[in-house]
């Protein structure tokens, strides 16, 4: 009899301890005796399909005869010798899953995190291929010196060394780049890309270390030629931004020194720019305009600014947007513009600078008024448990139906039809006071609820009148942000039916 | 905050996955107990609707703590479909007698014995999430009766503890933290991920305390000034007023004169009235006064207690006072998890200041993490700006 280690997922070894037995195939298991182990073991985690977490596979060590080794043998029970989890962590999650089964230590720990190394670098790469394929780009042909520097910054990252801290022998501008967050109160603007990108040229070219509290350059002419311009940046897109920048001799000295540092002065402010926007994960059409915005725009820096965001978020990220690319076969045929970037909706308020190109600014309100919403309900005592909605009343409610069937008879909201070029086809369209009126009545004039309300109502731009499918947009928005309690939420939901149906207004 | 919180499946890490189908065929009570940010609430929903999409008729509720919790889920369940299912407080369901036959409660560390036989004699299956490492409560807020022991929930609902232990949520330098302050909580980090971004940790000390509070203040309004949130976490209501009167202080301002509401505790309504009037932007949020929206729509920063901002998140946090005597509560532990429930509210600074000579004993497990600033010239450990005569361009 021989000793053998084998590499089974959890599921496996839960039908190991089941059944009593199992089968071991040829690429799962190797000889456990002789002095290449660690080898070995690389090899047979190499050998399995690419997995995240350590706790779903385990080691076990097995006596078998040799002799009778096949591609595929059964494996009993009793065989077992012992159970080695891939590190501290599955070592635990182990022990609390199977209570009472001796789990020795991770004897191969360092071997997993090698190999734990080796897929977080595959998807690195995989993720610039990914990346690149979805912008037309060629997935493969790029500078691969690049790579060193990526993955450098990602380690950065990982470590949680912050950009000014890391040691002034191992920067680079790249790897601080990929290292770099916002710490310092930068304009939310598109404007503060371009503080950003000065921040890290000056602590890499002063070579200095530390967190400072104030920004390190603003004693820089050029740090007031930013904020000069921040004043009247704000319905300014990148190029406009950087035009304007460029238009001042006190910003030379930075321009050379950025783009001596980085190789073009634009390669950052355009790489932080598309890194936030992906990590707020808006729907994926407003990135694609985005994108191609940035390749028609700066397409000399395209090439390297791509390879950094496929690598930063890595193949996990775009994988779906990649799929429906390549329209596989197994996937739905799903509308692209409504789908997202990895399902990923985490929205950050902070680093959510206004874009005048795709609105954005707009959706930085909704974001805000979310979270008025939010931090409203997150003191209990803020919310009216009663009177919110005494106002919308069942009189709102016993008119809905019949006006709704008009509605969705006699317009086009059932087409799908854009909102902004249906309104004189629409058979209702209704001034804003009118709706404004109508919400105040059916909130009981609660102050807080009609600043939102009104804002959200203004974000419909400047004309007095709203046609049907912007009052459905609104009604909407409205629903989504759970403006009523749940005491409320009927009452609620007739007053939203009544908007849409429009007979509120008759009221 | 409440935009889209939910994971979809595809993306629950083993854990999680193992527990949706394990839990689900064996159909009995269960106790999800793990750290914030392990996607604890994430499964209570997941788990619902997976009881939905096989018996759309099952009657089921959540219950949880707070009303920002209600205003989560909510959004949570309108993310995976179910919008339509209720969600109520802790306290509501209390007053209510209505059976189910699933009930989900969030934060069950809260729960007092009470509440939890009520829970469990109304449910027919009950799914709860929270861990009593976290509880910050010794009693009930309102009823005053012990919220339950450590143990105490998988016993009163006979349910088995099913332990998430890869946090998703909190930044590197915050869970970092947070194993020093408390090494023995299990909490490991979702190893992989470099994308999101990091917190900035800055222990700074002053020379007097009209120094610190007002590099508080001139810090936040660069931050309010960019639509940034923030936040003044401070332990207890006595030290918030004596905040606020050092503020107005250092701006020249008067101080508050503190008058007391009929329960006696400080009336915050004329503390805020006081504020607005002397155009400090900063707003006492908690116990019934003043309001987060109004604080952002005003570009206000808002102060409050350690315990108001549990579930709550700021892109800068402000934990003043923090001095060697600093003191939360007579329970060592409960006052280590309540401190750490305020330094793990803060998405991108957690300023963590004091005047004394050495910091809160708090504080000291990772002050050696922190970035070190001297509030007096702004200076940090490598010198002040006044170094960076010789700027690069």
């Amino acid at each position: 009899m021989s000793l053998f280690i084998a590499l089974l997922t959890k599921e496996e070894f839960s039908s190991l301890l089941n059944f009593g037995e199992i089968k071991i195939y040829y690429h799962q298991f190797t000889s456990f005796t002789n002095d290449n182990i660690n080898e070995n073991i690389h090899g047979l985690l190499l050998s399995t399909n690419y997995f995240e977490y350590a706790e779903e596979y385990v080691f076990v060590t097995y006596h078998y005869e040799e002799s009778l080794r096949e591609t595929k043998h059964e494996v009993k029970l009793e065989d077992i010798e012992k159970i080695y989890p891939l590190d501290d962590h599955s070592r635990r999650e182990l022990e609390n899953d199977f209570p009472d089964l001796k789990i020795d230590k991770p004897a191969f720990a360092d071997t997993y995190r090698r190999y734990s190394d080796e897929v977080f670098n595959i998807n690195i790469e995989k993720g610039v291929s990914a990346f690149r394929e979805i912008c037309g780009l060629d997935k493969d042909i790029y500078d691969k010196s690049i790579l060193s520097k990526l993955h450098r910054g990602i380690d950065f990252r990982i470590n949680s060394t912050k950009y000014f801290n890391i040691p002034i022998d191992q920067r680079d501008p790249i790897s601080m780049l990929i290292a770099y967050d916002r710490f310092q109160s930068y304009s939310n603007d598109l404007i503060g890309y371009f503080f950003d990108a000065a921040d890290i040229c000056t602590f890499y070219c002063a070579k200095k270390i530390g967190d400072y509290v104030d920004p390190v350059f603003k004693k820089s002419p050029y740090y007031i030629v930013l904020e000069n311009v921040s004043k009247y940046s704000r319905n300014l897109w990148i190029d406009q931004i950087q035009k304007s920048v460029e238009s001042s001799e006190e910003s030379n000295k930075y321009l050379e020194k950025a783009n001596d540092t980085f190789g073009h002065v634009m390669l950052p402010v355009v790489f932080l720019y598309l890194r936030n926007i992906i990590n707020e994960g808006k729907d994926f059409k407003s990135i694609e305009k985005n994108i191609m915005e940035v390749q028609k725009k700066f397409g000399d820096i395209f090439d390297d600014v791509s390879v950094l965001i496929g690598g930063f978020f890595g193949f996990k990220k775009f994988s779906t947007d990649l799929y429906y690319h390549k329209k596989l076969r197994i996937f739905k045929n799903v509308n692209l513009a409504t789908t997202t970037i990895n399902g990923d909706f985490m929205a950050s308020k902070c680093d959510n600078p206004k874009d005048p190109l795709t609105g954005k600014s707009e959706l930085t309100k909704d974001t805000s008024l979310e979270n008025d919403i939010n931090v409203q309900g997150g003191d209990e005592t803020n919310i009216d448990t009663k009177s919110d909605m005494q106002g919308g009343g069942p009189d709102i409610k016993s008119q809905v139906g019949n006006n709704k069937k008009d509605v969705e008879d006699g317009n086009n909201i059932s087409e799908g039809k854009d909102s902004g070029e249906n309104v004189n086809n629409e058979e209702l369209s209704v001034d804003k006071d009118k709706v404004i009126s109508a919400f105040k009545r059916a909130v009981n004039n609660n102050q807080n609820k009609i600043t939102l309300f009104t804002k959200i109502i203004n974000e419909f731009g400047e004309k007095s009148v709203l046609s049907s499918s912007e009052l459905n947009d609104v009604c909407k928005r409205i629903d989504d942000l759970k403006i009523a309690t749940e005491s409320q939420s009927k009452k609620f939901s007739g007053f939203l039916d009544d908007m849409k149906s429009g007979s509120i207004f008759n009221k | 905050m409440l935009k889209a919180w939910m994971v979809p499946y595809n993306q629950l890490d083993p854990d999680q996955r193992q527990f949706l189908s394990t839990y689900k065929s064996i159909n009995k009570n269960a106790w999800l107990v793990g750290f914030p940010g392990s996607g604890k609430s994430v499964l209570l929903l997941h788990y619902a609707k997976k009881i939905l999409d096989d018996n759309p008729n099952a009657s089921i509720v959540f219950v949880v703590f707070t009303q920002a919790m209600v205003e989560l889920f909510k959004t949570g369940l309108n993310e995976i479909g179910i919008g339509h299912q209720p969600v109520i407080t802790y306290y509501n369901f209390y007053q209510g007698d209505y059976s189910y036959d699933y009930i989900f409660c969030d934060e069950i560390q809260d729960f007092t014995e009470t509440m939890i036989n009520a829970v469990r004699s109304r449910g027919k299956i009950v799914i709860a999430a929270g861990d009593s490492n976290q509880c910050i409560y010794e009693k009930d807020p309102k009823f005053r009766e012990a919220t339950v022991s450590a143990e105490g929930p998988g016993i009163l609902l006979g349910a088995n503890k099913v332990e998430l232990s890869i946090i998703h949520r909190l930044s590197k330098s915050i869970i970092s933290a947070i194993q020093k302050l408390l090494p023995m909580i299990n909490i490991w980090q979702s190893k992989t991920d470099a994308t999101k971004a990091d917190v900035n940790i800055r222990l700074c000390k002053a020379e007097s305390v009209n120094k610190e509070v007002g590099f508080i203040y001139s810090k936040i309004e660069e931050a309010l000034n960019v639509k940034e949130t923030c936040a003044i976490l401070l332990p207890r209501h006595d030290i918030i007023v004596d905040f606020v009167n050092h503020l107005l202080e250092s701006l020249g301002k008067q101080k508050w004169s503190e008058s007391m509401n009929s329960y006696g505790k400080p009336n915050y309504k004329m503390l805020n009235i006081h504020l607005k009037f002397n155009n400090v932007r900063l707003m006492y949020v908690g116990n019934g006064y003043g309001s987060l929206s109004n604080a952002e729509d005003d570009e206000q920063a808002v102060i409050m207690t350690y315990h108001s901002s549990k579930g709550l998140d700021f892109d800068n946090v402000f934990i003043p006072f923090a001095n060697e005597d600093l003191y939360i509560s007579a329970n060592d532990y409960l006052s280590k998890t309540v401190f750490m429930v305020a330094m793990s509210r803060c998405k991108k600074n957690l300023y963590i200041t004091h005047t004394s000579f050495r910091v809160s004993s708090y504080v000291q497990p990772f002050a050696d993490k922190c970035s070190k600033i001297n509030i007096s010239d702004n200076s940090n450990e490598e010198g002040n700006l006044g170094d960076w005569n010789n700027l690069p361009f």
